[in-house]
């Protein structure tokens, strides 16, 4: 690329909001090259979701849910024991509220702090453990004073489901204010954040604890937080959408998919 | 759906979400009053992840601009862009760009210092910012205890002893190493090698075989030097080597461990998207903090994409059949 090209990509940046390798060649400034922006991602949205799920049309479940397997394990492993059903697993929440928004799928599979705010889907089924369909929340630490002396204060860092602020005001209501939240995409990511001090401490779920401990040798301080328990997962259906296969399919795949979710039933 | 094409459909949501993002931000004229950062990156789809990492962390909070540059731009196109971006701050992707602000800092003096710089994706980016006022940077090397504790789920065998043979100009990279591997149980055995070394061939085969066969090493540490990692270095001398004495060897370029090159079992290595969105919340953090740079200066990469090669591992190691679930991509 020439420095003319270079110069003349943040000015095509500034005309086309920001993204240089679209080319506005057919011109127009303003609305139409907007939508024809949306168009082309609307396209490519759904040629990735045909793609995704082949020829057959079935009901469609769209999972988000932060768990220690990769989502191509757990999409895998739900696939292979629900029949009748595609089944779609997003790591990222973008990327699940991008699929949601184009192509509506017939359920979503999801922590209820998520589900709860997809308009137009409501929840049929809730993931229980140890007869509760909510779980206890803990704070952990590094115990060596070194680390923790050069971690930076009042910082916890949490899996993101809901999004910066969400998951800042979601902290702020159950820890108090005062820290600054970090957020990362996996269970694995809050360990590097708490050894390089980037966190001073993680706010997960007890299950996810165990499986830092489980994972570092590091010594860990664990310390519950009273009072807190919030939801595990929940399957919601969309308005209209035919739930009875999605209900059947997970109910009938019986442990696999409950392994997949550490969880002993659903009500 | 195998993992090529999940890397196929992950690469054409980067390039929707990328899309969306754009038409999703409005469009805001220089100098507006929630701030602009401006991004001067490369051009490829790594510099695509990282950039949609950063606009999804943002999230329309602030303006983001984008210059995209090579080696033939000379940095006065920077300051023809600082100038009608009138960033708050500025990220830096790969050595090009940061190459360009530094020369960017040295022409303006101390009238560019207030604008904070953030440099990703850039080598060795402690050593490069060192002297560069109010930059910030997240390194790009994944440290070796992310890569240790990652092995360490998917082999039966112990791994607290690992070796490395580096150049003498890498060991403060390793220094800062055996630093993170505190508390971890892991022992860096290292052997340097001269940065002039009149025989590089000879110095790789003789260190890489003591630490093989005589340092009673549980797994080597391969780092990115192109050096030591010459083509006839790596198919005369490295792949013999670790296939005669079957240690687990961690190497940190995702080419090192394809079947084809066969050396490495599993690469670590930075995952774009989130390299972007730590970036983004770094410059989130500067805002919050009226623009300065927060007390740390150089973060390690949080959030990795594993790669194993699954026919080496398992030949120098009893593998956790159960672990490989937590690996983004099995090579068979």
């Amino acid at each position: 690329m020439t420095p003319m090209s270079a110069v003349d990509g943040l000015q095509e940046n500034r005309r086309c909001d920001g993204v240089e390798g679209i080319r506005w060649k057919m011109g127009g400034n303003g609305p139409i090259r907007r939508i024809r922006t949306a168009a082309a991602a609307i396209a490519i949205g759904a040629a990735v979701c045909a793609g995704a799920q082949g020829d057959t049309v079935l009901p469609e479940l769209y999972v988000f849910c932060p768990l220690t397997l990769r989502p191509q394990a757990v999409q895998q492993r739900l696939r292979d024991a629900c029949t009748g059903i595609d089944v779609v697993v997003f790591g990222r929440r973008e990327d699940f509220l991008a699929g949601v928004q184009s192509s509506a799928p017939a359920g979503v599979l999801v922590n209820p702090h998520l589900g709860g705010e997809l308009a137009g889907y409501h929840t049929v089924l809730r993931g229980t453990r140890q007869r509760s369909t909510e779980e206890p929340y803990v704070l952990i630490r590094i115990t060596s004073e070194q680390q923790r002396a050069h971690a930076q204060q009042n910082t916890v860092g949490m899996v993101d489901f809901v999004g910066r602020e969400r998951m800042q005001a979601l902290a702020d209501s159950v820890l108090g204010d005062g820290l600054s939240v970090k957020r990362v995409v996996k269970v694995e990511d809050l360990l590097p954040l708490l050894r390089f001090g980037i966190a001073e401490m993680a706010f997960v779920p007890i299950r996810h604890c165990r499986h830092l401990k489980a994972t570092s040798k590091l010594d860990f301080q664990v310390k519950t937080v009273p009072g807190v328990r919030m939801g595990i997962v929940s399957l919601a259906v969309r308005e209209g959408a035919a739930a009875d296969d999605l209900i059947v399919a997970i109910r009938d795949a019986g442990e696999s998919v409950l392994d997949v979710f550490e969880l002993d039933g659903w009500q | 759906m195998d993992e090529r094409e999940t890397m196929a459909r992950n690469r054409a949501i980067v390039v929707l979400l990328l899309m969306l993002t754009a038409v999703a931000a409005p469009a805001q004229l220089p100098g507006s009053t929630r701030g602009a950062v401006l991004i001067v990156r490369g051009a490829g789809s790594s510099f695509d992840e990282a950039e949609l990492g950063i606009r999804e962390e943002l999230g329309g909070a602030l303006d983001v601009y984008r210059l995209t540059v090579d080696r033939t731009v000379s940095y006065g196109w920077l300051i023809q862009a600082m100038g009608e971006a009138l960033p708050r701050m500025v990220v830096l992707m790969d050595n090009t760009a940061l190459g360009l602000f530094a020369r960017y800092q040295e022409h303006l003096g101390e009238r560019s210092w207030s604008v904070p710089a953030l440099a990703l994706m850039c080598i060795d980016v402690e050593r490069s910012i060192a002297d560069m006022p109010n930059t910030m940077g997240i390194a790009y090397e994944v440290p070796l205890v992310t890569s240790v504790v990652a092995l360490r789920s998917l082999v039966h065998a112990p791994v607290r002893r690992v070796g490395v043979v580096h150049r003498e100009m890498m060991t403060p990279l390793v220094e800062r190493n055996r630093r993170y591997c505190d508390g971890e149980d892991i022992e860096i055995v290292a052997r340097s090698v001269g940065d002039r070394s009149l025989s590089h061939r000879w110095a790789v085969l003789r260190n890489v075989r003591s630490l093989l066969r005589s340092a009673d090493v549980d797994a080597l540490w391969v780092l990115n030097d192109n050096v030591l990692l010459r083509p006839d270095i790596v198919s005369d001398i490295w792949v013999p080597l670790v296939h005669r004495y079957r240690k687990p060897v961690i190497v940190g370029a995702e080419r090192l461990v394809d079947p084809s090159v066969g050396l490495g079992a599993i690469a670590v290595v930075p995952d774009h998207r989130a390299l972007g969105a730590q970036g983004g919340q770094m410059v989130l953090t500067a805002r919050d903090n009226e623009w300065q740079p927060p007390r740390r200066i150089v973060q390690p990469p949080l959030s990795v994409v594993k790669i194993v090669n699954a026919r080496n591992l398992r030949r120098c190691a009893e593998v956790r059949e159960e672990g490989l679930g937590a690996v983004d991509i099995v090579l068979e």
